[in-house]
């Protein structure tokens, strides 16, 4: 009896909200509309489709509302640029290609490229007959990886002349 | 107790000031005694740091609530293992913590490298270094600092009856020891940075600082490395989302030294083999260090907000001018050095395993951009637009992603790779059959009718790593049987323990292939929400999740809920899981408790979100492909970290390792 009690009490203190049918949540714009959209709790940084949050007041009112726009026929892409308006960019998961935002997609390609560029600039300029001869600086430095059987073989000539 | 804690955290203040200035002075009168009086300050220091953290854990064992920390993120029901983890659960008392450890490693340097020819100058760095911290945990986070009331008659103290209690979502065996080796992970790298800085402060800039510190990097990268692993596990298996990885600043913070830590582990070979990259190596090792540093400012500052993330303004700048000020002084120093750091050798040609290991690098920095840029965005954009805007995982995925795979080609690549330059022969004859397995496994994906772009490139690469790898170990095997006899099992352990770092180095390789497998499987995840009665059932594939019951129960710490369901597939039962909701009974903060169904092919990842108002049960069922290689692939990269930290035991490899000059000699 006290644990049936009990059980209530915090099924009371857990409840998810309103009986509603669960299929609405399951579709790929469902899926793909609460991916573009932020928790807007004000710490978590959640994917809206992915805030695990208990009763969570941002996921789960956008969650409820993008499920009822879905239904009533509106289309993914309207869906999110309505939320854009409502609640500004913050709310999209990532930025917009487009104005100055568009820098948070261009600059790691740019990074990337450059320092492609760099690599393959120090490799010509570096590249010089005179390094490439074997009587070159460092002697030492075997002409070629030195091989599982390379290795062996001086292993065995070193224990020889020991 | 707390005039212990205050009493240690001052010595460990003037102990490292002491330390600063007698190596210094040791150095400028040729001083031996005071260069060793100023290591042996380090190493008293890390005993009183010790000391500070055994005060601040008495206090928490005590269910002393008379201090704000303690009373912060304790209650006296906590059980007394969580009451140790809730020191680091705070700002103050992970900052305590993080002195220590890092005095740990300093102390371990300062006895075990005593007679190094750099030690002055590390021990100057280090006592700089720590001392900033020490004054933090002094005078800006005290975690010994008592509650107060204020009345009219000024502050009286005030002793609640019970503390606020640990965040229950911290309550985890995992995060008992996820914050201590990711923290160790952070602070290990102030070993090489102190060394680089020695090194380029005393003009000594041969192998020998790389040399004398890989084992500290390694171990450093090794923990850190496992820190962010830990962490991914334990927000898959507390947080309840059905993922491990969600792009977090905090998270992202970890990841970036990591990245440039890898980088310069595979830089640092043309380095130690030719006397290359001496500029890059050094400031890939300062970059390293400064980004271990912001990232505990990222976590601390509130500068970007995350779930994990102390934010105290306090904090903010003084850390600021730390980091602004290391950097410039690193600057510094690498910029009046640069004519020190000539290459003693060149780039022989584009297709090289030197120049593999460049396009490594600039990989790593490249995905160590792109996380950074993608973390300080928000706070850039709103500074310049006054905009604020969010960058997540939809980000960081579509820019990384493709960074990945290019690594993971490497990975293959690399070792195929000859040292100077590859002749098309060997580029036919290494390349071949690692090829042709890829593009078989690509081939076969496609004709199982498998569709997903990046998830068959992942494929078909690490098929094509693993086969480089396989080809590596056989060549090796067949030439020492060749040279020796023996099976093929004693060869392969003879092969493995002469040359620990490079066979090592091929297993952490392997699990690095297992974990992108794991990675892979994020592309096919589905999840399926369903409000269940007693009786029925929700399908997800072939796998079906009938509710059974709705038992509920209570612990001294906190009332639960949980929902009992069966999971079967093809219609065969599997097993019973219960995943609950938690309300904890100190915060009042409801949490979930996922089960898991767990075998090599995917993950069943059950979370029960709560009970509807007709008293449905509201259950997610995350189908999860592949989890389980991630966790596989993690232990695999310990077990090749732990080989590459033993000796070698071949005389060739020690002679080629050593200095140049000891090489001859050991010969």
């Amino acid at each position: 009896m006290i644990r049936s009690v009990l059980a209530a009490l915090v099924a009371a203190a857990l409840l998810t909200g309103p009986a509603v049918s669960q299929d609405r949540y399951n579709s790929a714009d469902y899926q793909r509309v609460t991916h573009a959209l932020t928790c807007q709790c004000g710490g978590c940084n959640a994917i809206v489709g992915e805030c695990a949050m208990d009763r969570c007041p941002s996921s789960e009112p956008i969650r409820e509302e993008v499920a009822e726009r879905l239904q009533a026929g509106e289309a993914a892409e309207d869906i999110i640029s309505m939320f854009a308006e409502r609640y500004g960019l913050v709310i999209l998961s990532a930025p917009p290609a487009s104005g100055l935002h568009l820098s948070a997609w261009i600059l790691p390609g740019v990074f990337l490229l450059g320092g492609a560029a760099v690599v393959f600039t120090v490799l010509r300029r570096r590249r010089s007959p005179a390094a490439a001869a074997p009587a070159g600086g460092d002697a030492a430095v075997p002409a070629v990886e030195a091989s599982p059987e390379v290795l062996a073989r001086i292993e065995r000539d070193v224990e020889q002349i020991r | 107790m707390h005039h212990l804690g205050n009493f240690s955290m001052m010595a460990v203040v003037v102990l490292c000031a002491y330390a600063v200035v007698a190596s210094l002075l040791g150095v400028r009168k040729q001083s031996s005694q005071l260069v060793d009086s100023a290591r042996r300050a380090l190493v008293a220091a890390a005993g009183f740091s010790a000391l500070s953290v055994a005060a601040l854990l008495a206090l928490f064992l005590a269910d002393d609530f008379r201090f704000e920390y303690v009373a912060s993120y304790s209650a006296a029901a906590l059980p007394w293992y969580y009451k140790v983890s809730a020191l680091w659960a705070g700002n103050d008392g992970s900052l305590l913590f993080w002195t220590f450890l890092m005095l740990v490693f300093a102390a371990a340097c300062a006895i075990s490298r005593k007679r190094d020819e750099l030690m002055p100058h590390v021990v100057a760095t280090l006592g700089g270094v720590i001392l900033f911290f020490a004054y933090m945990n002094l005078w800006v986070c005290n975690p010994f600092g008592q509650l107060a009331e204020i009345t009219a008659a000024g502050p009286i103290p005030f002793t609640p009856g019970d503390g606020n209690g640990l965040n229950p979502l911290l309550q985890h065996p995992i995060m008992a020891i996820h914050p201590p080796i990711l923290y160790t992970g952070y602070v290990g790298f102030v070993i090489p940075f102190a060394f680089c800085v020695a090194a380029l402060w005393t003009r000594r800039l041969d192998a020998a600082w790389i040399q004398n510190t890989r084992r500290w990097t390694l171990i450093a990268w090794f923990f850190l490395g496992s820190g962010i692993l830990l962490g991914g596990r334990w927000a898959y298996v507390e947080l309840g989302w059905g993922g491990y990885w969600g792009w977090d600043p905090v998270e992202n913070a970890a990841l970036m030294p990591w990245l440039t830590g890898t980088a310069f582990l595979h830089s640092v070979m043309i380095q130690e083999r030719k006397g290359m990259l001496k500029i890059w190596n050094a400031g890939l090792v300062i970059a390293t260090y400064l980004l271990c540093v912001f990232g505990t400012f990222l976590t601390r500052s509130g500068i970007v907000s995350s779930v994990h993330a102390f934010a105290s303004s306090e904090f903010a700048w003084r850390f600021l001018v730390f980091i602004v000020a290391a950097a410039i002084l690193s600057a510094a120093l690498l910029v009046t050095r640069v004519k020190d750091l000539r290459t003693e050798n060149e780039l022989e040609a584009v297709v090289s395993r030197e120049s593999g290991f460049l396009f490594n690098n600039l990989l790593l920095l490249a995905a160590c951009f792109a996380v950074l840029w993608g973390t300080l965005f928000p706070v850039l954009s709103e500074a310049v637009q006054g905009e604020q805007i969010s960058v997540g995982a939809p980000f960081f995925n579509r820019v990384n992603v493709p960074l990945g795979l290019a690594l993971l080609l490497m990975t293959g690549v690399g070792p195929l790779l000859a040292w100077r330059r590859s002749s098309l022969d060997s580029l036919k004859r290494n390349f071949t059959v690692p090829l042709l397995s890829g593009l078989a496994a690509g081939v076969l994906l496609f004709a199982l009718g498998m569709r997903h772009p990046y998830a068959i490139l992942c494929f078909a690469m690490s098929a094509f790593v693993v086969v480089t790898i396989g080809s590596e170990f056989h060549r090796g095997v067949r030439a020492r049987r060749a040279h020796r006899g023996g099976g093929y099992g004693t060869a392969l352990v003879d092969l493995v323990q002469r040359n620990t770092r490079r066979y090592g180095g091929y297993i952490v390789h392997f699990g690095i292939v297992l974990l992108f497998i794991g990675f892979a499987g994020n592309a096919f995840n589905k999840d399926v929400i369903a409000d269940l009665n007693r009786g029925e059932s929700t399908a997800i594939g072939p796998w079906k999740v009938t509710l059974q019951d709705l038992p509920g129960g209570e612990t001294p710490v906190y009332n639960w809920l949980g929902a009992q369901v069966l999971l079967s597939k093809h219609d065969e039962p599997v097993g019973i899981f219960q995943p609950r909701r938690q309300l904890d009974k100190a915060t009042g903060q409801a949490t979930s408790e996922v089960r898991r169904h767990a075998t090599f092919q995917e993950d069943i990842y059950l979370v029960f979100s709560g009970i509807t108002e007709d008293g449905r049960a509201t259950v997610h069922v995350y189908r999860n492909p592949l989890v389980r290689w991630v966790w596989i692939g993690a232990f695999v990269m310990f077990l090749g970290t732990v080989l590459t930290l033993l000796p070698d035991r071949s005389p060739v490899r020690r002679a080629e390792t050593a200095p140049r000059g000891a090489a001859l000699e050991a010969v």
